[in-house]
């Protein structure tokens, strides 16, 4: 067996060497004897295309009947199951009991949460239909590891793309547990084996902050990129299908994380940019919003249905500052104020700096003083005659109380 | 009247002031032209090594810079102070040519110690979002949204554009409303009629 | 009479529930429900329109290309622009492949656990309570047969990334052509990996299924349907935008092959989770409002009509149309019409990659337009697809897909008109009530991809018919 560090060294290779090929023959062996451990693997589609159970299928080392027969044990996967209806939800219902918190779980297609998930179930169970989301919590409760498979999966992805009708949503911001994201869109056939190989073999694999797995996603695109000296001396591809540098087509290549140049894909076969197309940057959490449009650098900025591109938006902030300035330089020369400044700015005057030297300032004062003080006068002035006022009406008062007692003792 | 020298800029500032000028004004250029090397045909590691030399030199100034304005305890002259609100509108009468006669707030007017912050802050943000973007491959396993790397690209964009366009500004208005204190930018001192 | 429901219909792509109701151990009535919704269209609202054919071909994983050329035609149609000819071959050939891909997997890795009885271990297990019919020798050289199927299905998606840099999901398709310039070496490597696909399909394929055939003779029988069926046709020629097959429609009334008319067609939300569209003569105002509790409805899909008649289409449609295939309209037929295809496509991919010339351009540069109408009609892999844009202020204003499932997985439509795969159903004997293989094995033959079914869009009528004309 190979040990967890030799993998790892395969996995970062990707290059040279196609990723689970090596480990072939150890594998077979390990199988026979009984060192495998054929951990079972629940693999459900929520809002998806099946672009990832379709990618999963396009692996060629392991192929597909390697994988099936020696590396997993796919227990439910409505793409590939022979049993439909009652009898593939039992054997997802039998995993699920026998195999509590040993089995895989993973996930393709983003979590629908519009309406609380009606807008997509997935299967019936004693006759009553069953919501993904709902499904979702469910089985993930009880799986040894979560592991959301594609970009939808992850974050969303482009069935969350705005306005996002259906409310879609990546598997982590709806279960309350650790999961193990391998994005793409579709997730490369090796980073999906790969990461099921890491946890079957040797256990969690090191994430990153996005719970990506590092081996896979540790570096960008454009770090290892067959592009890369075209970009460093600046000879840029205007139109696509030139043979240089994707950059000024948008390539997201430089914020996106992925070992694409290196491994490429379908066996090694060929990688966007290297078909000189730009890279549109699928791996990211910010796929495809962030991403888009994919012929330039920057997203689109939408804010509750305007939509501005953010080149345009500066070239506008820009001309805005420029109208600004010619207005008020206009209102300068307008007012004559400019002349002044300009002649006269540099002279000596008045000091600017202290109080003291500064008559209008100490004229302003004494006049506040002297406000002040009058405030004062005037207030005390009210306040005497409201206490006099005050007193007046004491004395009427007494004096008519007297009258009348005076009166009554008359009668 | 005989006049007097006043220092208003002491050499610090002086060579904080156009040490920061100079590496602003170049990375925002090189910035620029890393967004959009569509001129000029330059080779873009030249660019970009330009752009990091003078980032690093950028933190190490404003750092000093920084530490300066602390312990001299001058910041309140330079930053906009909650005081500095009840004289925003005299300022703005007079910029919009309500009012003829500049009023006097000192070493800087409201206006300006406004836009100084705004710097301030966005050269907070943007050496922090600069180094996540160096450092790309190592800031992603900090915290998630390091992540995020397009939109640590639009802050920095729109923070570039910002130094962009207030630049001008801040040398429009420094140049046609006070002279005499673009002239303190470089010799230190103001002249002026003693009292 | 019994009403059972089959959820979830495995073996096809994305959620279908379908519920039948069987009298006297057959169907006698059906309804199919596809049980997601995403709303591709009013995402595109506002974007880019150069990035519609990357962004469309997510609908869908298995027919990713097919959404990618439908766009592609759309973006063409829009920008007044054309793909240069060595672009046109190569769009055919990543279309072509995938359709191999596609055809491929759908005859062996979805259909034919249906007829053939699998090895002892998951997916294939548990074993439904199938009658297998074929004999050990022949059963084994079969499921020999769908992993030799599930790898060339593989390479099939090498053969696109050879020009589409990765499958699924190419990126290499523009208006004008594909940005891979093809040269020897990548002819090469493709003819390889086409000779590959030519010699299963060529020898093993069709053979592979008149055995089914052979054994399952009643599928010949099961599952007609409406009999209407109609394509848009394929693959233009590079030099004259001929398309090698043709479109056209047969309508089971006139039994005669006529001139297709995109005018006519139309699309009912009877029975969709959609509310009503207004259209108040305010063409393009309205939008799809998903309505969840509506009475009546049970399907996300819409109800697409061709002059108010439920029509099939799909590789039987296609060849029924084209002349070439007309033993039958039945479930098995139109696996039969697929694996004919599927060698018909092999044939041509062989022969587009002899027409491509290395050094000439295989796509160029074009003037992007502010304003614009464009309409993408094109069969895929299921049937007939059709994108619909418009571009305003260089942005996409409004955006309309109607997929190939749409049409075959229609459910009722106002006249209460049943889709085609619910007719189809119609009469299919059930014997085992509980496991009821059958229906699944007639509603497989169409080949469903809900997915690229449910996100659709309605707009106000008058507005469709302007803007296909």
């Amino acid at each position: 067996m190979l040990t967890r560090r030799e993998f790892l060294k395969l996995c970062a290779a990707g290059a040279s060497v196609s990723l689970v090929s090596v480990l072939l023959p150890d594998l077979a062996l390990a199988a026979k004897s009984g060192a495998i451990d054929k951990l079972p693997v629940i693999w459900i589609e929520l809002g998806s295309c099946t672009g990832d159970s379709i990618s999963l299928a396009n692996t060629m080392d392991p192929s597909q009947k390697k994988l099936f027969s020696e590396i997993i044990d796919l227990r439910y996967h409505w793409l590939h199951m022979a049993a439909q209806d009652g009898q593939s939800v039992k054997a997802l219902e039998d995993t699920v009991q026998r195999d509590k918190n040993r089995y895989i779980l993973v996930i393709e297609g983003s979590v629908v949460t519009a309406d609380q998930g009606k807008y997509n179930y997935i299967l019936q169970k004693n006759g009553s239909l069953k919501t993904g989301i709902d499904m979702l919590k469910y089985l993930a409760e009880h799986a040894r590891w979560v592991m959301p498979v594609g970009s939808c999966a992850t974050w969303g992805g482009p069935a969350a793309a705005y306005p996002n009708p259906a409310g879609c949503k990546g598997v982590a911001e709806v279960i309350h547990r650790p999961v193990i994201n391998v994005p793409g869109c579709p997730a490369h056939p090796d980073w999906t084996v790969g990461t099921l190989y890491h946890l079957i073999n040797y256990g969690e694999p090191e994430l990153d902050s996005a719970y990506r797995p590092k081996i896979f996603f540790g570096r960008t695109v454009h770090d290892r990129c067959t592009r890369r000296q075209y970009f460093e001396n600046g000879i840029f591809a205007r139109n696509p299908g030139e043979e240089s540098c994707m950059y000024l087509l948008g390539c997201k290549g430089p914020v996106t994380y992925a070992d694409c140049p290196v491994r490429q894909w379908n066996d090694h076969v060929n990688w966007p940019v290297e078909a000189s197309s730009p890279c549109i940057g699928c791996t990211s959490p910010e796929f495809p919003d962030g991403m888009m449009p994919y012929f330039k650098h920057l997203p689109d900025i939408r804010l509750h249905g305007a939509t501005a591109a953010p080149d345009r938006l500066a070239k506008a902030l820009g001309i805005g500052t420029a109208v600004g300035l010619g207005t008020h330089l206009a209102g300068n020369i307008f007012t004559g104020r400019i002349g002044k400044n300009l002649i006269s700015g540099t002279k000596p005057k008045a000091s600017i700096v202290t109080k003291k030297t500064y008559p209008a300032k100490e004229l302003e004062d004494k006049v506040d003083a002297l406000l002040e003080k009058f405030d004062n006068l005037e207030q005390e002035l009210t306040h005497a005659r409201q206490k006099s006022r005050n007193k007046k009406g004491l004395i009427a008062k007494a004096k008519q109380l007297l009258g009348k007692d005076s009166g009554e003792e008359t009668d | 009247m005989s006049l007097e020298k006043k220092l208003v800029q002491p050499l610090p500032v002086r060579i904080f002031h156009w040490l920061t000028a100079t590496i602003v004004f170049t990375l925002v250029l090189t910035g620029l032209y890393i967004n959009n090397p569509t001129f000029l045909d330059l080779p873009l590691w030249w660019v970009r090594k330009v752009h990091f030399y003078f980032s690093f030199l950028f933190i190490a100034n404003f750092t000093l810079y920084t530490y300066y304005y602390a312990i001299t305890r001058k910041y309140p002259e330079v930053l906009f102070m909650p005081g500095d609100i009840k004289k925003m509108p005299r300022l703005l009468a007079f910029e919009f040519f309500l009012e003829n006669t500049q009023p006097n707030f000192g070493r800087y007017n409201p206006g300006q110690k406004l836009l100084f912050t705004a710097w301030f802050l966005l050269a907070l943000v943007l050496i922090c979002d600069g180094l996540v973007l160096y450092f790309i491959n190592l800031a992603q396993n900090i915290f998630y949204p390091l992540a995020l790397v397009n939109t640590l690209r639009m802050i920095i964009y729109f923070g570039t554009v910002f130094f962009a366009i207030s630049i001008p500004v801040h040398i429009y208005l420094a140049v046609t409303s006070d002279p005499a204190k673009v002239q303190a930018m470089v010799t230190g001192y103001i002249e002026q009629n003693k009292p | 009479m019994v009403r059972k429901r089959i959820f979830p219909v495995t073996r096809i792509h994305e959620p279908l529930s379908i519920e039948v109701e069987i009298k006297n151990g057959a169907v006698t009535d059906a309804w199919c429900s596809s049980m997601l919704y995403r709303g591709f269209e009013q995402m595109m609202y506002n974007r880019d329109p150069r990035d519609a054919i990357w962004f469309t071909q997510r609908i869908c994983g298995i027919c990713s290309s097919a959404h990618a050329i439908a766009a592609c035609y759309a973006l063409q149609d829009a920008y007044g622009v054309t793909a240069t000819p060595n672009g046109v071959l190569l769009q055919n050939i990543i279309f072509g492949a995938d359709i191999i891909q596609n055809h491929l997997r759908h005859l062996y890795v979805l259909v034919m656990p249906d007829y053939v009885e699998g090895p002892d271990i998951p997916p294939f297990n548990p074993k439904p309570a199938i009658d297998y019919r074929l004999p050990k020798q022949i059963n084994d050289q079969l499921m020999k047969h769908y992993w030799e199927a599930a790898e060339l299905s593989a390479r099939a998606h090498q053969l696109i990334a050879i020009f589409g840099a990765k499958a699924p999901h190419q990126q290499a398709i523009y208006p004008t052509g594909v940005s891979v310039a093809p040269d020897a070496g990548k002819i090469k490597a493709a003819q390889a990996i086409q000779q590959d696909l030519y010699d299963f399909a060529a020898n093993k394929v069709q053979e592979d299924f008149e055995i089914i055939a052979h054994y399952y003779p009643e599928y010949l029988k099961i599952g007609r349907g409406y009999g209407n069926l109609m394509s848009f046709g394929m693959f233009p020629h590079p030099d004259n935008s001929e398309l090698q097959i043709k479109g056209g429609l047969y309508l089971d009334s006139n039994k005669k092959v006529e001139k297709l008319n995109p005018k006519y067609i139309r699309e009912s939300v009877a029975a969709a989770w959609y509310r009503e569209p207004v259209s108040g003569g305010k063409p393009l105002k309205e939008t799809t409002i998903p309505q969840n509790n509506k009475p009546d409805a049970y399907s996300w899909t819409k109800a697409p009509r061709y002059q108010d008649q439920p029509v099939e289409s799909g590789p039987l449609a296609r060849w029924w149309i084209n002349g070439k295939y007309r033993r039958g309209i039945s479930a098995m037929d139109r696996l039969l019409a697929r694996a004919f295809e599927l060698k018909y496509v092999c044939e041509k991919v062989g022969q587009w990659l002899e027409q491509l010339r290395p050094g000439q351009p295989s796509i160029q540069p074009y003037e992007t337009k502010k304003e614009g109408l464009g309409v993408g009609l094109t069969d895929a892999m299921r049937g007939a697809l059709g994108h619909w844009m418009e571009i305003h202020e260089g942005r996409i204003k409004h955006y309309q897909i109607i997929t190939p499932t749409a049409w075959n997985l229609s459910p009722r439509d106002e006249k209460n008109r049943r889709g085609p795969a619910e007719e189809a159903l119609i009469g299919t004997p059930v014997e085992n009530v509980k496991s009821a293989h059958e229906i699944g094995r007639v509603i497989r033959s169409f080949d469903p991809c809900l997915a690229c079914a449910v996100h659709l869009i309605e707009t106000d009528k008058n507005r469709r018919g302007s803007l296909v004309t």
